[in-house]
């Protein structure tokens, strides 16, 4: 399998990032992210960045393009699953590693008939 | 394969197995049952081969031999710091000397056991068993030790005996009136309990749950030597120290355990803000303490925490909304009655309260206790 020079540079980065992740005990969503948004026409990273203010996610995703504010975020604890909503995207992730602080978020994401898979790993 | 002539490879293997593993076991800071399993009890006898007398624990080393396999283990103690309280010393134990561990071993199956008990195989004499007593009450209790001025002293007066406050007589934290049983390391015995220990938002409550069937083996205290920030500084066996600059209106809180760190309550009537010219939104481990006395009561208000640290021993999920209100009061020479009301709106849904004491250990300075991280 070859992967493009571009998407191994993204999780280089990424990867190298992640050694030296922030420590982070509060809410787990809390922080920056960074990592792969596979099948974007605009490229195939993703930033995103979220806070917590006691009762609500909020914060903004970038595919590439632009700041999306998040507009709709469910996290449920008892899977740690998480539902967030920014511009036109939809987004369903599963918190992985959760007690480090280089946690990730794996899951899908959509836009309308396009889509595809997403592995975002905590900064 | 001989090397010199004088090692085989299989005493050459053991040699270095037992050096790497004697490295591996003195860095390690931890929660007991992060490493070791209570489930799994073992009595081991055999001859101590070196003794590590240091932090963040002390180590016996033995061979313990069965049938023609003779094995090294490792036997992990208490630290230094504990291990005197109990009256054993860095020379209780000799190289040569017989030795029955009882004790649990480690659950990734390696050859350690937390020593529970030692007995000496020469005389059956028990030379170690930790107890970590307290010191005795007087039976009459001692007048709350005051300034010149008459206003109560938290710590040492000027030209007074040296002393620090230790022995608390809770280490979990969990609301008044909950009385949830733990073990040693704050774990509940039973996790179905989780929900009782404090008012958590569903999301806290599961981290805690997660943290606690972790057997709190990713307590950032231990894994990264990080500060004892918030009400869990005044949980910990290594007491901590009150040191009052009246002059410039201050209090000095000495931590026994971590790095030796320490936190600053101003009294001198600041606000929080401009506390640290420049850095305001800069959260701390001990955020930003601002003090004042009621009566003989001193009254803390605290906020401005950062999010890199467990709060508290069991694990409990705080946010930099966090705000506590620490009311201390010391009734008489040898009590500090300490009270701390959590108010984190990230966390939980209401603020909370719990209370415990601490003892004056008189006529001592603290312990030195310095962590050392896992993560090297």
């Amino acid at each position: 399998m070859r992967l493009p020079i571009r998407g191994m540079l993204a999780l280089g980065l990424a990867a190298g990032l992640a050694t030296f992740a922030s420590a982070q005990e509060g809410h787990p969503a809390k922080g920056s992210w960074i990592g792969e948004w596979k099948g974007n026409s605009a490229g195939e990273s993703v930033l995103m960045v979220m806070s917590w203010d006691g009762k609500s996610i909020t914060g903004i995703v970038n595919p590439g393009t632009d700041n999306l504010k998040i507009t709709d975020a469910e996290l449920n604890p008892t899977d740690w699953s998480i539902h967030l909503k920014a511009g036109d995207y939809l987004i369903d992730g599963k918190f992985a590693r959760l007690e480090l602080p280089n946690r990730s978020i794996v899951g899908t994401w959509k836009k309308g008939s396009a889509g595809g898979d997403f592995e975002v790993v905590r900064q | 394969m001989k090397i010199a002539g004088c090692f085989s490879s299989s005493r050459l293997a053991l040699g270095i197995g037992a050096l790497l593993f004697g490295i591996s076991a003195a860095q390690a800071h931890h929660p007991i049952q992060a490493k070791f399993d209570p489930a799994k009890k073992q009595t081991l006898t055999g001859i101590v081969t070196e003794v590590d007398w240091r932090n963040p624990h002390a180590h016996v080393f033995m061979n313990v031999t069965n049938g023609s396999t003779t094995l090294n283990w490792a036997v992990e103690l208490e630290s230094p710091v504990i291990l005197k309280n109990s009256g054993w010393s860095g020379t209780t134990l000799q190289p040569g000397d017989t030795i029955q561990v009882s004790g649990i071993t480690a659950r990734d199956g390696s050859r350690q056991i937390w020593g529970e008990n030692v007995v000496s195989s020469a005389n059956n004499r028990q030379v170690y068993n930790v107890t970590n007593a307290a010191p005795t009450h007087p039976l009459a209790p001692r007048p709350t030790p005051r300034w010149p001025d008459g206003h109560v002293a938290l710590g040492t007066t000027t030209g007074g005996t040296d002393g620090f406050w230790a022995f608390p007589s809770a280490k979990v934290l969990q609301e008044d009136g909950a009385n949830l049983k733990f073990d040693s390391d704050a774990k509940l015995l039973n996790i179905n309990d989780a929900n009782k220990v404090a008012p958590m938002q569903p999301w806290a409550l599961a981290l805690y749950k997660h943290r606690q069937e972790r057997n709190l083996q990713d307590d950032p205290m231990y894994l990264n030597c990080k500060p004892p920030g918030g009400p869990r500084q005044y949980q910990s066996d290594l007491g901590l120290q009150l040191l009052e600059d009246r002059e410039n209106g201050r209090i000095f809180v000495l931590m026994g355990s971590g790095n030796r760190n320490y936190r600053i309550i101003y009294l001198d009537g600041r606000t929080t803000t401009g506390l640290v010219s420049g850095d305001d939104d800069n959260p701390l481990y001990y955020g930003r303490a601002l003090g004042r006395w009621e009566g003989d009561t001193l009254v803390v208000t605290t906020s401005g925490f950062n999010e890199d640290f467990w709060f508290s021993n069991g694990g409990l999920p705080h946010t930099d909304l966090l705000t506590m209100e620490e009311r201390f009061t010391r009734p008489d020479a040898d009590t500090l009655q300490y009270k701390v009301t959590i108010n984190d709106p990230g966390a939980y849904t209401k603020p909370w309260s719990a209370s415990w004491t601490m003892q004056w250990v008189g006529g001592e300075d603290l312990p030195p206790y310095f962590c050392q991280s896992n993560r090297q």
